[in-house]
Parts: C-alpha cells; sequence; structure tokens
C-alpha cells in the first residue's frame, strides 16, 4: 500500500471516529499539541489513559463486589475515570461515566455494575479503535509518510 | 616488311582490273602513281618496281636523295631502259628521259634488281610468294629485294635497303663490345654483313661456319682456322684468336627471308672470372645469411622455452595461491558464521541470566550478602552484554550490514544528556566534563536528520574512552556546525548528492501528495533541508595516545597496550566508531595537540541535514532552546529587545514610565568557577552573545571583582538620587535618566566594569570554589546596599544544599545541581533581562507584564516566561496541561497533590519573595493527601504573611463552581484544559487585578 493510500485511510479512520462519536474536539486539541519535540506525545497519552482507566475499572470491579459498597470511592473512581477520558476525548466513555455517577449518587448497585459493563465496553471499543489508529500512524511513519493534519471541523 | 609486297600485289591486282595485255601508257597512268604513293609511304623503301612479263616495267628508286623514275616501253627483245627524273611531290616524271646504259655504274644495281626479279618471277610463275634476294653492288648498298606476281604477267617488287636491317645488328654488337663480346654475321651464300669478330673471317660452307683467322693486314692466316658447326648448339667451342681464348658459339638465323648465320665469340678468362667473382660474392653472402637465420632461430626457440618455462612455474604458483585464497577465505567465512552463532548462544545464556538473577532478586533479602553478589552479577552481564553487542556491531559493520536510521531529532539536546550521562562518572573521579557550545552554531542548527543512535554510540564511546583514562583535569567536548567546507566536502560529495536527490524526491513527494490528500497541504510545507558538517571533538587531558599510534588506533582489536593496562575493554570501540562515522559522510582523526599538553583529542565530523530553524515556526519548538536560539540569530539581542520595548511603549503611552522590561543598560555577569577550560568557554560563550562578563578563578578574585563591581555602582547611584530603597521599588521610573548618567560617566571614561548603574548583575559562583559560608558572606555582602537588580546563581556540583539549613542561602537564589552548560547555561543566560528574564521583576512589573499579554495575546506564545505550577495527581492530566502550557511559552513546575503544591508555594515565597513564585496555579481540585480547595485556603494563608502578594490560583474541576470562589480560587476552568479557555481566565483575573 503506497503512502498516499496510507494517508487517506487514516483520514477516512479518523473521521469516522469523530462522526461515530468515540473521540471529541479534545483529541483534535491532544493532536495539535504533538510536534517534532513530542513526536509521541498523543500516543504517549493514550497510552497513560489506557494504564489510568484500567485501574481505575479494576479498582471500580473491587468496590462493587464488596458487601457494603463504598459509594463514595466508587464516585470518585468513576470521577477520575471521567475527567482522564474527557482529556483524551474518548466521548463515549465520558458519557458513560456521566450515567454512571448518576446511579452512584442514587446508590443503585445494579444500575452501576450495569454501567460498569457498560464503560468497560465502550473503554475496550475505543481502546481497540485507538490501537488501530495509531498501527496505521506506524505504517505510515515507517513507509516514510507524514501523519496528515485533521482539519478542525467536528 | 616482308607482307608489304604481297599486300602490294593484292591492291595492285584489284586496282588494275588485269586485262590480259597491258600498255605502256596503262602502266604510266595508273600504275605510276600507285607507286609512287607506295614508294613514299612504306618506311626504308629504297626501290619499287612493276614489272610485265612482254618487258615492260616501270621503277621508281632513290639515288641520291633523289628520287628517279625508270621504265621500258617496248617489249622487243633488245629492251631499252629509260632513266628520267621525277617530281618529289606528285611523281611525275619530268626532264628528257636519259637512254639506260647498262654500263653504267650508276644504275647497274637497279637494272640487277629488275633483272632478278623478272628472271624470278617468270621463272616461277605459279607461286604468288615473295621472295627474297639481296642485290649488292659496289656503289650502293646492297639491298634487300622483295617481289611479289600482280597478274599472271606482271610481277612488284620492292627494295628496302641492307642498312636498315643491320644498323640493329650493328647496335647490338656495339652493346657487345663493352662485355668482351663480339658478333659476326654473314649471309648463308657467304655474303659477310658484320664482321663484329676481330681478324677473323666468316666462311660459311654448308652447314658449318668456317672462322678463318686474318693476320694484321687482313690476309688469312692459314693456320689455326676452325670449323664451327651451325647446328644451334648449346654449348660453343674455344677458340684461340691471336693468343686469346674465345668462346665461340654459332646459330643461323633468318633475316627477312635471308638465310644467314652469326657467331658470336666471347672471351673466355673474362667470363670466367666474372662468373668466379660473382659466385664467391654470391657464396658468402647466402653463408652469411643462412648463419644469420640459424642464430635467429636458435635463439627464438631458446627464448621460446625459457618463457614457456617461466609461464609454467608462474602457473603453477598461481595455482598454489588461488587454492590458499580460496582456503583462508572459505575459513574466514566459516569462523565468522562460527562466530555470529556463538555470539547468539552466549546472548541467549547471558539473557537467561540475566532473568535468573532477576528472578532471584524476588527471593533474596534487601541489603543482605546474597543481594550485593547478586547485584554485582547482574552487572557483570550487563558488561558482558555490552562487549557482546560491540563485537556483533563489529561483525555487521564488516559484513556491511549497518545501515543508518534517519530520524529527526535535537542535536544539541543529545549532546547534553550524553554529556550529563557521562559528567558524574567524570566528576567521580576529580575530572570535569564541559560542554563547550563554541560558537552557538550547534545551538542554531540544532534540528538535524540522521541516526540519532549511532551518533550518540559513537559520542558515548568517545566519552567513555575519555573517562576512562583522565585521572585529573577536565574532558572537554567541543561542537559546532559549519557549511561543508571543500576540504570535506570531498568526502561528503556522497551525502550532498544524496542531499539533493533526497530534496528532490521530497519535492516530488510533495506534489504527489498534495495532489492525492486533500486538505493536508499545510503538513507538507517545504523540508528546507541543508546539509551541514557537524564537528565535535572530545578532547581530554589523560594519558594520551603515542603519536605513532594515531592510525592504529582505529583498527579492530588494537589497544595502546602501555595505557590500556588494567582499563580491560576489546579495543574494538574505536574500529566501530571510525565505520559509524564514516557511514555518516564524516571522518574520524586524532588530532595533534600543543606540545606541553597532555592527552588526547579525538576530533571528528559528520554530515548531517539540518532543519533551518524559521523564528515564526517558533510554535513548534521547545520554549527556552527557541528563545536561545533567537538570541543567537540576532546578532544584537539587547537591541532586539529594546525595539520590541519601544514598540510596546509607543503603543500604549502609559507603559511608558512603568514598564520596567526594557532596560538599555547592559547586564553583567560574575562568575567564579574553579575549572578554567570551563570558566573561560563559558566566558566566551557569553560575551559571544553580547554579555559582559567578569570571570574568577578563586575565592580571593571573586571578592576583589565583587568590591571593583560595587563601587561603581554606588559610584553612580550616589550620583543620581538618595534612597536606594526607593529607587529599588521604582527602579525603572528613571531608566531615562540612568541612561543619561551612563553617558555622562562613559564620557568620564570610567566605563570599564560596573559602568551601568541600573544593569543587571547575574552572580555565578561554585559551591565548591571556596568554603561555603564565607562564599555566601561575600556574595551577600555585596548585595547588600546594592541598589541594582542582582541574582545569584549556586553551581552544586555535590549536591549540598540538601543539607544546608535555609539561612546560609538566600531562598532567591537559584541553586543548579548538574553541570553549568548546555541547557542550564540557557536558562541561566535567560535570567537576564535581555534574554527575557522576568524574576527579577517587581509587582508592578508583573502586572505590566500581564497587560502585556494582553497586548500580544494573538501572538504564537502568549505566556511566554510565565511560570506556572500545575497541580493534579493523574499523571495524564499532568501531561496534558504541560502540554497545553509549554505550547503557549510558560514554564511549568509541577506536583502530585495539594499538600506538595502548598510546600512549593511557601519555599518559593521565602526564596522569591518579594515576587511571587509562580504566575499562575493550576489546581485540580479531587486529588488524595489535600484536595484542591485546602490546598488554596493554605496557599491564601500563607500569602497573608506577605502581604501584598496573591497568586493566582485557577481551579480545574469537573464539577460547578460553587465551591472555588468560596476557597479563595480566583477562576475555574471545566476539564479538560483547553488552550482558549485557559487565556480567556487568564485575561479575566488580570483584567480583575487592575481593577482592584
Amino acid at each position: 500500500m503506497d503512502v498516499g493510500q496510507m494517508q487517506r485511510q487514516w483520514l477516512d479512520y479518523t473521521r469516522s471516529l469523530f462522526i461515530e462519536g468515540f473521540l471529541d474536539n479534545q483529541f483534535l486539541q491532544l493532536q495539535q499539541l504533538q510536534d517534532e519535540n513530542n513526536p509521541e506525545f498523543v500516543v504517549e497519552v493514550v497510552s497513560l489513559f489506557f494504564d489510568d482507566s484500567e485501574r481505575l475499572l479494576k479498582d471500580l470491579n473491587f468496590a462493587l463486589d464488596q458487601q457494603g459498597v463504598d459509594f463514595k470511592k466508587v464516585d470518585a473512581h468513576v470521577h477520575q475515570l471521567k475527567g482522564s477520558s474527557s482529556s483524551i476525548g474518548a466521548q463515549r466513555v465520558k458519557n458513560a461515566c456521566i450515567a454512571f455517577r448518576n446511579f452512584c449518587e442514587d446508590q443503585n448497585v445494579e444500575a452501576c455494575l450495569r454501567c460498569l459493563q457498560q464503560v468497560k465496553q465502550e473503554y475496550c471499543l475505543v481502546k481497540n479503535k485507538l490501537e488501530t489508529l495509531f498501527r496505521l500512524e506506524q505504517q505510515i511513519v515507517a513507509a516514510g509518510g507524514s501523519i496528515p493534519m485533521m482539519e478542525l471541523g467536528f | 616488311m616482308e607482307s608489304s609486297s604481297t599486300n602490294f600485289s593484292r591492291f595492285f591486282s584489284s586496282s588494275l582490273n588485269a586485262s590480259s595485255s597491258i600498255s605502256f601508257m596503262d602502266i604510266k597512268t595508273k600504275v605510276a602513281p600507285l607507286l609512287f604513293q607506295a614508294f613514299e609511304s612504306v618506311p626504308h623503301l629504297e626501290q619499287i618496281s612493276y614489272i610485265v612479263m612482254q618487258g615492260l616495267s616501270f621503277s621508281y628508286y632513290r639515288d641520291h636523295l633523289q628520287i628517279l623514275a625508270m621504265f621500258s616501253n617496248s617489249s622487243s627483245s633488245s629492251t631499252l631502259y629509260y632513266i628520267q627524273h621525277v617530281d618529289q611531290d606528285n611523281g611525275e616524271p619530268y626532264g628528257e628521259p636519259t637512254k639506260y646504259n647498262f654500263s653504267s655504274i650508276n644504275t647497274s644495281w637497279i637494272s640487277e634488281a629488275l633483272q632478278f626479279s623478272y628472271s624470278y618471277a617468270f621463272s616461277n610463275a605459279s607461286s604468288l610468294r615473295t621472295n627474297w634476294s639481296i642485290i649488292v653492288d659496289n656503289g650502293h648498298n646492297p639491298l634487300f629485294l622483295n617481289s611479289a606476281r600482280v597478274t599472271r604477267t606482271s610481277v612488284i617488287s620492292l627494295g628496302f635497303s641492307e642498312t636498315t636491317v643491320t644498323d640493329f645488328l650493328r647496335a647490338q654488337n656495339n652493346d657487345l663490345h663493352q662485355s668482351s663480346m663480339s658478333m659476326s654475321w654473314a649471309t648463308k651464300d657467304g655474303r659477310a654483313i658484320v664482321q663484329g669478330i676481330r681478324n677473323t673471317r666468316l666462311v660459311i660452307s654448308n652447314d658449318t661456319v668456317l672462322l678463318q683467322l686474318l693476320d694484321q693486314n687482313g690476309n688469312p692466316k692459314g693456320v689455326g682456322d676452325t670449323a664451327i658447326p651451325c647446328n644451334n648448339e648449346r654449348f660453343g667451342s674455344s677458340l684461340n684468336i691471336q693468343n686469346t681464348e674465345y668462346l665461340i658459339h654459332c646459330s643461323t638465323i633468318d633475316v627477312m627471308g635471308i638465310e644467314s648465320v652469326y657467331v658470336v665469340a666471347i672471351r673466355k678468362n673474362e667470363l670466367l672470372s666474372f662468373d668466379q667473382h660473382y659466385k664467391k660474392k654470391g657464396l658468402t653472402v647466402l653463408i652469411v645469411m643462412i648463419l644469420m637465420i640459424l642464430i635467429a632461430l636458435v635463439s627464438f626457440l631458446s627464448m621460446n622455452a625459457r618463457n614457456a618455462k617461466r609461464e609454467m612455474r608462474l602457473r603453477a604458483s598461481l595455482l598454489k595461491q588461488m587454492e590458499g585464497t580460496q582456503q583462508a577465505e572459505r575459513k574466514n567465512m566459516n569462523k565468522s558464521l562460527a562466530f555470529a552463532a556463538a555470539n547468539h548462544d552466549v546472548r541467549a545464556s547471558l539473557a537467561g541470566l540475566t532473568a535468573l538473577i532477576d528472578m532471584s532478586f524476588d527471593f533474596v533479602q534487601n541489603a543482605s550478602e546474597l543481594d550485593t553478589n547478586l547485584k554485582l552479577m547482574k552487572g557483570c552481564t550487563q558488561d558482558l552484554l555490552g562487549l557482546l553487542n560491540s563485537i556483533l556491531d563489529t561483525s555487521k559493520i564488516e559484513a556491511g550490514k549497518i545501515q543508518l536510521e534517519e530520524e529527526e531529532f535535537d542535536v544539541s539536546i543529545l549532546l547534553e544528556d550524553i554529556v550529563d550521562l557521562y559528567h558524574p562518572m567524570a566528576s567521580k573521579k576529580g575530572v570535569d566534563l564541559i560542554l563547550d557550545p563554541c560558537d552557538g552554531s550547534i545551538i542554531r542548527y540544532s534540528r538535524v536528520k540522521g541516526d540519532r543512535g549511532r551518533l550518540k554510540q559513537v559520542l558515548c564511546n568517545l566519552l567513555s574512552n575519555a573517562v576512562k583514562f583522565t585521572d585529573e583535569g577536565h574532558i572537554v567536548v567541543r561542537a559546532r556546525a559549519q557549511k561543508p567546507s571543500l576540504h570535506n566536502s570531498l568526502m561528503a560529495g556522497n551525502s550532498e548528492k544524496h542531499g539533493f536527490m533526497g530534496r528532490l524526491s521530497c519535492l516530488c513527494l510533495k506534489k504527489i501528495s498534495s495532489d492525492e490528500i486533500e486538505g493536508t497541504s499545510n503538513s507538507t510545507h517545504a523540508d528546507p533541508y541543508c546539509v551541514m558538517d557537524f564537528i565535535f571533538e572530545v578532547d581530554d587531558t589523560g594519558k594520551g595516545i603515542p603519536k605513532e599510534k594515531y592510525e592504529s588506533v582505529f583498527e579492530n582489536y588494537i589497544q595502546v597496550k602501555e595505557t590500556s593496562l588494567g582499563v580491560g575493554g576489546t579495543g574494538l570501540g574505536l574500529g566501530i566508531v571510525q565505520s559509524l562515522v564514516r557511514l555518516m559522510h564524516g571522518d574520524i582523526e586524532i588530532s595533534e595537540k600543543d606540545v606541553g599538553e597532555k592527552g588526547t583529542c579525538f576530533k571528528f565530523n559528520v554530515i548531517l541535514n539540518v532543519y533551518e530553524t524559521i523564528t515564526n515556526a517558533a510554535s513548534t519548538k521547545e520554549e527556552e532552546g527557541v528563545d536561545e536560539r533567537n538570541h543567537t540569530q540576532a546578532p544584537l539581542p539587547t537591541l532586539q529587545s529594546c525595539s520590541s520595548g519601544s514598540s510596546i511603549r509607543s503603543l500604549s503611552p502609559r507603559f511608558r514610565i512603568r514598564s520596567s522590561s526594557p532596560k538599555p543598560e547592559p547586564s553583567r555577569v560574575i562568575m567564579l568557577i574553579a575549572d578554567e577550560y570551563r570558566r573561560k568557554a563559558t566566558e566566551k560563550f557569553m560575551e559571544g552573545l553580547g554579555i559582559k562578563v567578569a570571570a574568577a578563578k578563586r575565592l580571593e578574585d571573586l571578592f576583589d571583582v565583587l568590591k571593583k563591581m560595587k563601587q561603581k555602582c554606588l559610584y553612580s547611584s550616589s550620583h543620581s538620587s538618595g534612597s536606594q530603597g526607593s529607587e529599588y521599588l521604582s527602579a525603572s521610573s528613571h531608566s531615562r535618566s540612568s541612561r543619561v548618567r551612563v553617558a555622562l560617566s562613559s564620557m568620564d571614561g570610567k566605563t570599564d566594569i560596573g559602568a551601568a548603574s541600573n544593569g543587571f548583575i547575574l552572580i555565578v559562583v561554585e559551591t565548591d570554589a571556596g568554603p561555603l559560608l564565607e562564599l555566601c558572606k561575600i556574595v551577600s555582602n555585596f548585595k547588600r546596599g546594592l541598589c541594582n537588580p542582582c541574582q545569584v546563581v549556586w553551581l552544586d556540583k555535590k549536591i549540598l544544599f540538601k543539607n544546608l539549613d535555609k539561612d546560609t542561602i538566600d531562598p532567591k537564589d537559584m541553586v543548579l545541581s548538574k553541570p553549568f552548560h548546555g541547557s542550564r547555561l540557557f536558562q541561566v543566560i535567560k535570567l537576564l533581562p535581555e534574554f527575557g528574564g522576568s524574576k527579577l521583576n517587581t509587582q508592578e512589573s508583573f502586572v505590566d507584564q500581564s497587560s502585556v499579554i494582553q497586548e500580544c495575546e494573538d501572538t504564537e506564545k502568549p505566556l511566554s516566561g510565565k511560570k506556572i505550577l500545575v497541580v493534579d495527581d493523574t499523571p495524564l492530566m499532568r501531561m496534558i496541561a504541560l502540554r497545553t502550557l509549554i505550547k503557549l511559552g510558560a514554564i511549568i513546575e509541577q506536583c502530585e497533590n495539594g499538600e506538595a503544591a502548598v510546600h512549593l508555594v511557601g519555599d518559593g515565597l521565602i526564596k522569591d519573595f518579594p515576587n511571587p513564585p509562580y504566575d499562575y496555579i493550576l489546581m485540580d481540585c479531587q486529588m488524595p493527601v489535600m484536595n484542591g480547595f485546602e490546598a488554596t485556603r493554605k496557599i491564601r494563608k500563607i500569602e497573608k504573611r506577605y502581604g501584598n502578594i496573591r497568586i493566582p490560583i485557577i481551579a480545574l474541576t469537573a464539577d460547578s463552581d460553587k465551591m472555588t470562589i468560596d476557597a479563595g480560587m480566583d477562576f475555574h476552568l471545566v476539564k479538560p484544559i483547553d488552550r482558549n479557555k485557559f487565556l480567556e481566565a487568564i485575561r479575566d483575573i488580570n483584567a480583575k487585578k487592575r481593577s482592584i
């Protein structure tokens, strides 16, 4: 596959991510922060997000498994998850977290568990999507091309 | 001649159309003109006649150059002949014919001829054959007569002079006389025509020729006559004529139908001598030639033989050699293969060992003996792995398999990283490792494309060598960039071509990509790559390398024996280094040092593609680097800042008085650095930037320098006004008057060191240059009562300050614990107001600057020079905030929770008072240990102690804002942080502050 084709594919893919609501403007902001001094910035941030989220999800799982659920703690975790997901622009995770927090306030364990599953699912989805995106970028770079800029318009 | 009469006869017969009887008149009118024509045209013709049987005849003949006609017109028995003169032109006879008298001598021969022909013609009437005879008379030459019958009754005869025939033979005879040969000739009927042989007469009888010898008088001797058979024999007989031996040869010859004989006599002895003479000569020539041919043949053969022999020998040796070479190559290849395989195995087992050691760590108590042993073991395996890698590198280079990986990187950062990496190792040995920025060109062209890893490998290798072999003194790393010169462009020819091609392909790529990809043209802006020659020098003061080993150290497996004892290593390093440098189109050499200087100086250059830094693309650059670059590019940085300042002033007149940032007074730097080289290098670099530097080597020097400086400052300030305090508070309010003063004092001629009254003074002191307490005392003494803004930078090598109590050192002072070069150097330089220093600003100037932001907020870096504290517990958030703010030009400090933030602010206030330690604080709300609200409250409490200070705190939250104002925060932003929102917040805060 030649570079141009890959670049076009990358653009299409990114566009689809935005259209399907996986990502929002914040991700574009991240991309703009990336420059030749920090060529890996987005990847680094996103991998930090992955680490963070996985830890938080584990904690959430653990917290919700407990007999007496400490909703304050759960809420704090979800809050953090929401913060970090919104920071990288993972819109659907963020939305799921908002719903999650509402149930937390209601202290509804079952709904919380359901929300957790949803958050997890969204997280896995966005993780897969982002990993594919980065793989594409790596291929483009390996083929000697540059990552095209996304125009702001979403 | 012979054919002519026959031809004539034919001609005549056809013209006469022979009637049986021909009258004389017929003859006269018809025949005579034809005869005359023939007589005139046939060469050598003496006589021509036409004879009819009845006695009629007509003939022309030549007599003493006169042509005469003789005719007889009667056919009676007694024939009468008449002779008449003839006109030479037309053959008409004229004059009176005279009756011919046969007795007349003059005409006897012609009548004879006539008669002869007549008798002949009619006696043998049947034949038409020509007939020859010779008619001789005394008064005339003999005549060859040729007659042919015309008709039955008439005959034509032609007479040729004998002389025409004999002249030819005589000429022959004359030739023969010269070669001692002579010839005689006679007709068969005994008449001699040529008597060539002297004293002889030919007498012919039948088939033999009798050669009569004559005496002196011409009478036959009668003795010694020789008869020679005339039968054309090949060999002649010999004859003795007058005591001379002759060889006689006789043969018959037929001349015009007349049988004749000729005899050739050759003098015998002459012939013989001639013969022998030539025979001898010929023989010798022949012999000589044969001999020469023989010699040539022999030598040729022998040479051939020798050559063949030699060739055989050579071939044999060549075969042997080839076999040997092949064997050696095979062996070498096998060795390499085995080597690689063995290396691989060793690496595998090493990896196993490392893993096992790592696993063992888990089972071992910390700090037990086993633990330390394990650690040592791990170190050993690391060493082994390094060794193995270098060996593998070598074999890779040998196989030509190493390829450069092109990537963009910052050469100055790389250099600094490497130097920092080796600095602790060097300082442990008491050696100072110095990075000399030279002319700063390396910073200007720091963005390069090349193989970062390999360059690092080269530098690391050289540096580790330098550290390894240097026990005292210093190691200097010098780096500079220059345009490829002629000298090394030879080496770089390849790469330049490559560069050109690269550029070309870049262009193509650009075109293609801009064609293919929509909306991405802004990403593929023209790549302004140019090729630069980067020169690096690693100069140490170690043991050095003997001069004769300069070449060989770069060969593999070579170590300088005398110096490498007890140090270890394989001797592969420099070989690899050289190969790598050459791979990067450069070369490495050991440059010679001056006599008496210790150590070695490795100098190498590499050709790298430079990404030309464009100043307006500053957004892509790291803040400090760009600042530096801007200044190095502008030859007069002070001027630049002045002009920008004046432009600000002209924009808004209310800044004119209060603005303090554009200071026209030059700053000065006072340095106390023990190491001479570092001091000089730093001094040179700063002076290159237009900074005035006073450097001291020892404590006492510093004391003197400071004293002098202070005197000057005090002198000038006492001239200006009284109270120092008021001046300090409104330092810049009389910047104009101070400028005038500068001019005055410069006219006084006292303008060397401290002529500038209000110039910024930067003091850079190494802590180990003397007893610390004393140093502090000197510095604080200097600062006391000094009106100039002043900043002290402590260079701490041994990390002493951690253990020092805060009282010793002014909290405002800056402490650098890492070597003073590279980015630290630039950071310090940037403290100077000319280079954008902001730490010295008083409260007023702070406000000014924040309003300046408003003026130029749409530039790339509205927060340039601002110090912001980011407080957040998640690294993700911190990272994003960091990048966002750095992009805006701010300097960032970060911490993880509220408690740390409170500590930082507290310490900062102590140190920096009256300046606030941070321009803004970006505070997360929900944090472990201490949340943002509580931290804000505590910070506000601390600030109260210092009175006037209130650091704007911006809350970063996901929640509503109800608590933020209560807690004392100035603004709140909803996560995630956004560039524009943040700027808006800052604008809002500034507006509020001004309204207060």
